[in-house]
């Protein structure tokens, strides 16, 4: 019994027969699964297969045609699973009329963090964009602004951490500190689900999922030989 | 409800991004637009007050407003309405956020009482708009018209008012219903069809029209009920707020990653990608119109896709687009007038401006030579799938010259209708066509021109001019008309005849480019 509750303790998310349409097309076709605290999961399939609308299922901002979907015991896109989980998607969007380190203070702020500055310096100073703090992002490199929405994404506390092909754009120094960066997260005991093309996250993953056309296919260790046969 | 630092941080928010916006602006940068901007207004208020006569109020005037103002007024009214409701499909006051803040919709904050509050500050926002402009209009009135200096500005402002929270609180009800746009387009419809109804068979009143007609105060601005009736109505609009938490994110979240994508395209001066996006962009909202989708009900015949297609590519065109294209044909067809009134160099003149008008008809052509890739699996040769995607622009050309000619008539009745219509006909098919041949030749010519001598150089430079050249075939019978007309013949068959003379030039431009490989080529 007492094993039973520490199991449903250290799940985080709960994807339960989700499903998916867009304009009679199929994209997410019954996915279920849970992933636990202190993990790292990498998500993978080919375009299309519908990987970033099942991170944007799980993030709240899709509403599945059926199915559910738990962050913690509560529904994705509610307020309370909105308030654990830090999500960070392929397109950098940031504020034209902000600078870096206010984006990094008001995604803080808005996530309930009164000490933020040490934590958002230290974040900048490791991907490498110190130098940017006080700029306005207009005329960033693809990299750069990559580079800050990482930033946003990981200032905030969190207990669940969505990406969504982070290394898009991103230099060697850059890998490295998401690397890092995930490890740390992970220690920390949150629950890491990242979409990505890249290989180079398996060697810091717990878990891989594949999906192909909107269905989840295999869901285990990681496997190096399966992602390029996927891919 | 947001907690209190929860609303702190976002006013913080609010006031470093209106700061940065300040500290971007140059003081003197602001002066010289506002200098531009009083050099415009002061040439309107020239032409409003040189024309006075033609806007003064008479007597007719005020009876024919007090026998139908109710019902014109009523008739904007339930436009707004169906325009509300069709831009609350597309996401409404939602859509208006900036992609960022998906930051913090993403957050843990009270999403539904930010979505309300972004709802009533754009209803009020409009509002405020709209009542300005009724007032102005109401001033306008006043003072041409000398009218009751109170009555004009207050109904009309009052008006504006209605008006604006009823666009708003419509928007914001098929936004919170989640309303299809296949139903709004019915409604829409059916509207229409009453209106036609109505106007056909004489129904006095006009019951569409009044059914919103009764809540304007137009002409009774100080009746108790009319102003019982606009109260109604704003509240109405500000109770719609409360089903705005109701919305879908997704059309947020599509929209806002467009945007985002078009300005870091910008930030980089990625010209193909701006313009790529910002045709993704307007497809987005046209994504819900579903007039496209009967139509393809309607033409199933595969081979007519290219003129479909051309068709949605001009439907997704923007105002300002639509604005400059019949100011060129406009300003064109003046010359015209002009010259045959006597200005003779007129002629000259108006031809870059159809050239232009034309290149810019031509652009679904231009759009397939740009992009090839998404056109080389149709199971068609190039210059065929070329020259079919030239039969909309073609067919919208010819109206709308056709229409623009008869306004231009009407503005210089000297010149006869019979003679300015064959021309309109060879301008709408010659602009069209030569238009495109000088899309699809643009920038063609430089791959050879290292490879010429300066001689040759010389002769590509006339050759160049051949686009130009067909698009100026209505050149033949403007002038020949004319001739006719100083040589007491009458004009009208010369203008009819040699209207389809001109038409050899654009048909061989037809020719040219039923013929072009150049698709699969690129």
């Amino acid at each position: 019994m007492n094993s039973t509750t520490e199991a449903v303790k250290q799940v985080v998310l709960t994807v339960d027969n989700v499903s998916k349409t867009f304009d009679e097309a199929l994209v997410l076709d019954k996915i279920s699964l849970t992933l636990k605290r202190g993990s790292v999961s990498v998500l993978v399939g080919t375009n299309g297969s519908g990987k970033t609308t099942l991170l944007k299922s799980i993030a709240g901002v899709i509403s599945p045609d059926s199915g559910t979907i738990e962050i913690l015991g509560a529904t994705a896109g509610s307020r309370q699973a909105r308030a654990v989980t830090s999500v960070t998607f392929d397109d950098p969007a940031l504020y034209p009329d902000l600078t870096v380190f206010e984006h990094l203070a008001f995604a803080a702020r808005l996530g309930g963090l009164v000490d933020f500055q040490d934590r958002a310096t230290e974040l900048l100073k490791e991907l490498g964009i110190s130098e940017l703090q006080d700029r306005i992002p207009k005329g960033f490199s693809r990299g750069q602004r990559q580079k800050a929405a990482l930033a946003l994404g990981l200032v905030r506390p969190f207990r669940l951490l969505i990406l969504d092909e982070p290394y898009v754009g991103l230099d060697t120094f850059g890998k490295n500190a998401l690397a890092s960066f995930l490890i740390q997260a992970r220690d920390a005991g949150a629950c890491v689900l990242v979409a990505t093309h890249s290989p180079e996250l398996l060697k810091i993953a717990d878990n891989m999922l594949v999906l192909s056309y909107g269905k989840l296919t295999y869901k285990g260790k990681p496997d190096a030989k399966k992602l390029e046969v996927e891919l | 409800m947001l907690d209190v630092d929860e609303r702190k941080c976002l006013s913080d928010l609010s006031v470093a991004r209106r700061s940065h916006f300040l500290e971007s602006h140059d003081l003197l940068n602001v002066i010289v637009k506002f200098y531009f901007v009083a050099i415009a207004l002061a040439i309107v208020a020239d032409v409003v007050t040189t024309s006075s006569n033609f806007f003064s109020f008479t007597v007719a005037d005020a009876t024919f407003v007090r026998r139908y103002g109710n019902g014109f007024a009523g008739l904007v009214l339930v436009y707004l309405t169906y325009l509300g409701l069709m831009k609350g499909v597309r996401g409404g006051p939602v859509v208006l956020f900036a992609p960022e803040v998906r930051m913090v919709f993403l957050s843990g904050v009270d999403t539904a009482s930010l979505l309300r509050r972004k709802a009533i500050r754009s209803i009020t926002q409009l509002s405020s708009l709209y009542a300005g402009i009724g007032f102005a209009f109401g001033f306008a009135i006043h003072t041409l018209g000398h009218a009751n200096p109170l009555a004009a500005p207050l109904s009309l402002g009052l008006f504006g008012l209605v008006a604006g929270a009823v666009a708003g609180g419509t928007a914001c009800l098929a936004l919170g219903l989640r309303l299809k746009s296949s139903l709004i387009y019915y409604f829409g419809i059916l509207v229409l069809a009453l209106l036609l109804v109505a106007a056909i068979f004489h129904i006095e009143p006009n019951p569409i029209a009044n059914i919103a007609g009764v809540a304007t105060a137009f002409l009774s601005p100080f009746s108790l009920s009319a102003m019982l009736v606009d109260v109604v109505l704003v509240i109405g609009a500000f109770m719609c707020v409360l089903l705005v938490p109701r919305a879908d994110l997704e059309t947020i979240e599509r929209h806002s990653e467009l945007v985002s994508r078009l300005r870091f395209a910008i930030g980089m001066r990625d010209i193909r990608s701006v313009i790529v996006l910002s045709r993704s962009l307007t497809e987005d909202g046209y994504r819900s119109r579903s007039y496209a989708r009967v139509l393809y009900r309607f033409l199933p015949n595969p081979k007519s896709a290219p003129v479909v297609r051309s068709l949605q590519s001009m439907a997704n065109w923007s105002v300002r687009r639509y604005i400059r294209l019949v100011l060129m044909l406009l300003v064109g067809l003046t010359l015209i007038s002009y010259a045959w009134n006597g200005t003779q160099a007129a002629y000259l003149l108006a031809v870059p401006f159809i050239y232009l008008a034309g290149m810019d008809l031509g652009d679904p052509v231009t759009n397939l030579v740009d992009r090839p890739n998404a056109f080389c699996n149709y199971p068609v040769a190039d210059g065929w799938l070329l020259s079919r995607s030239l039969v909309a622009p073609i067919g919208v050309s010819v109206i709308a010259s056709l229409i623009i000619a008869s306004g231009v008539y009407l503005i210089h009745p000297a010149t006869p209708i019979l003679v300015i219509l064959p021309i309109a006909l060879s301008l709408g098919v010659s602009s069209v066509l030569g238009g495109a041949v000088g899309g699809i030749r643009s920038g063609s010519s430089t791959d050879f021109a290292g490879l010429m001598t300066p001689e040759l150089q010389a002769m590509g430079m006339l050759i160049e001019l051949i686009p130009v050249a067909i698009s100026a075939a209505w050149l033949f019978p403007a002038i020949n008309s004319h001739a006719a007309y100083l040589t007491h013949q009458p004009p009208e068959v010369q203008a009819i005849s040699t209207a389809f003379f001109s038409l050899l030039a654009p048909l061989t431009a037809w020719a040219w480019i039923s013929n072009k490989t150049v698709l699969k080529s690129q």
